[in-house]
């Protein structure tokens, strides 16, 4: 019987599955692909770099914003208040976050928020809300991949590289695997502790960070009835964290009666 | 009338469907059985002072009168012959069943218990199952990551819609991957593995590909072919072949469960039956755990 060897392409990943004494083989992930290319800001459909989402950094350009007439304003401040050593890094970051947290400009919804509520939970929310409807890959993993999963469950390994890989049409870089993990965390979706397992946390949303939004996207103008079907079909409701329709429907209906 | 706030419409027609609801409650209380007819759109307009400058009394009624028997409010519709013509007139149910989960789910599981061929594609289903079907007390009790052949899922061929009506899987069977051997003294040994739902001929065919040292086949469902039958179309000794018996009742029972929980939960989607998805959802999670458990105990 020939041997083959551990460099073989049939070589498998280093974690033991349980249920077999064999390891099905997984997508070979090959760790180089873009992994020097240069990140972007943002992603365009189907990129394949993700950039750490900033949303410490969000908070602040948030408070900093209500001194600020302009974005410009805005930007030079933050470029003076980053606490990255290199200024190149510094004027990308703040180019990432005018692109997530100030699309609607210096007067936009986050800003105005902190004006009225000067409330840090809302307001993480709200980053939260923003960099996921602004960052494709991340709003997908989030609204597909997590979205199904119950919360306190421990993610295999693979389930992240599989969404990427299905997403992305092609075997993710390493650095993205990566990155799409500490991003979660950082978005308080993710539990992640050496020598364990992932694992999925409930992210419980301010009721005013609900109804901010279900104002800001389906009213925008003026008052008007929305189908709850209709708000179903906007994602905001799982960025912001909530599991079911039924958990938004309940929360819907007793917002609305104490209104 | 508890559940109307939770009827997905403004608060003026919350408040019009409420006055629809009890103008029907009462005509039904004030009769009896024998002189209710039921009343049309018109006379429910009528009855329940209602105004709609848009679209007008009746239309307004009719609309209402439908989002409330949609969304399961015990309001009846029936066609019935007044002065020759016909007409829908609608009445109070007041034999309506009462909310009690048991009463929806326990037919349910009846029908599917007799429904074998059902049982046997969600048998073949759960096998592929994935991470997305757990619950975290399922995956500590039993150390799973979904069915024992999760890690290598053919593709579903369904389409959309199949999936949206909860349509049975279709695989495509039968499905090749590749595997290999723990590592030993540095060395892994590569396979493959194949799954399929019946047995082929070139299963048995000899392993040419000098990178594979083994082939385990996994029939999912009991072959029509018997065991000697396999054993002699097998050309290499480097195959092995798995397959499932017969399902046992205690499986059979917990499949029903599950099929049964699903179709409850597509059933009672209307806003007022949130404690129905809430019982079907807890049946649903113990079926997942008690298939996969049979999967773990019984094996192949």
């Amino acid at each position: 019987m020939k041997k083959s060897s551990v460099h073989s392409p049939l070589r498998l990943p280093d974690h033991p599955s349980q249920q077999f004494e064999l390891e099905m083989e997984e997508v070979d992930l090959p760790a180089k692909i873009a992994a020097s290319a240069p990140e972007p800001t943002g992603l365009s459909s189907k990129q394949l770099s993700i950039q750490d989402a900033l949303l410490k950094e969000g908070l602040m350009a948030v408070k900093l914003s209500a001194t600020c007439r302009s974005l410009a304003d805005l930007h030079l401040l933050l470029i003076d208040n980053l606490g990255q050593n290199s200024l190149e890094t510094r004027r990308r970051y703040v180019q990432s976050i005018t692109k997530w947290f100030f699309p609607d400009g210096i007067d936009g919804l986050l800003p105005k928020v902190w004006r009225a509520y000067a409330d840090e939970a809302i307001i993480i929310d709200l980053l939260r809300w923003s960099y996921l409807a602004q960052e494709p890959v991340m709003g997908a993993c989030v609204a597909d991949a997590l979205f199904p999963l119950a919360n306190g469950i421990a993610v295999p390994p693979a389930y992240f590289d599989k969404f990427l890989a299905n997403y992305l049409n092609k075997p993710p870089p390493e650095k993205t695997r990566e990155r799409l993990k500490i991003n979660l965390k950082r978005l308080g979706f993710l539990e992640r502790a050496r020598g364990k397992p992932d694992r999925l946390l409930p992210v419980i949303p301010q009721k005013t960070s609900f109804l901010i939004l279900l104002h800001h996207i389906f009213a925008p103008r003026s008052m008007r009835a929305v189908e709850l079907r209709t708000l179903f079909t906007n994602l905001f409701w799982k960025y912001l964290g909530y599991k079911s329709e039924d958990e938004v429907r309940t929360g819907t209906r007793s917002r609305s009666r104490r209104t | 009338m508890r559940c109307v706030p939770e009827l997905e419409v403004g608060p003026e027609e919350r408040d019009q469907c409420r006055s629809i609801l009890q103008t029907l409650l009462l005509w039904v209380v004030s009769l009896p059985d024998n002189l209710r007819d039921g009343l049309t759109a018109q006379e429910v307009a009528e009855a329940a002072w209602l105004q709609d400058d848009a679209v007008g009394a009746t239309a307004q009624a009719e609309h209402l009168l439908e989002v409330l028997i949609q969304s399961g409010f015990p309001v009846r519709k029936e066609k019935k012959s007044r002065g020759g013509e016909e007409v829908a007139v609608y009445t109070y149910e007041t034999s309506v069943v009462q909310a009690n989960p048991v009463k929806f789910f326990a037919p349910l599981k009846k029908k599917y218990l007799q429904d074998l061929k059902r049982l046997d594609e969600k048998w073949i289903e759960s096998l592929f199952w994935d991470v997305t079907m757990l619950t975290p007390e399922a995956q500590a009790e039993l150390h799973v990551d979904g069915g024992i052949f999760g890690k290598c899922a053919p593709n579903d061929l369904r389409t959309q819609s199949e999936r949206a009506s909860n349509a049975p899987i279709r695989f495509s069977f039968p499905h090749r991957s590749g595997a290999s051997t723990r590592r030993v003294h540095k060395v892994a040994y590569g396979g493959e593995i194949v799954v399929c739902d019946h047995w082929l001929e070139e299963f048995g065919e000899e392993i040419k590909h000098s990178d594979q040292h083994f082939r385990i086949v996994y029939i999912c469902s009991k072959p029509s072919k018997t065991d000697e039958v396999i054993t002699s179309a097998l050309k290499d000794t480097r195959i092995a072949v798995c397959h499932a018996e017969t399902l046992k009742q205690e499986t059979r029972d917990a499949l029903a469960d599950l099929l049964a929980a699903q179709e409850m939960k597509k059933n009672c989607a209307a806003p007022n039956q949130g404690s129905l998805r809430e019982y079907a959802e807890t049946k649903h999670n113990a079926a997942i755990k008690a298939i996969l458990k049979c999967q773990l105990v019984h094996r192949f």
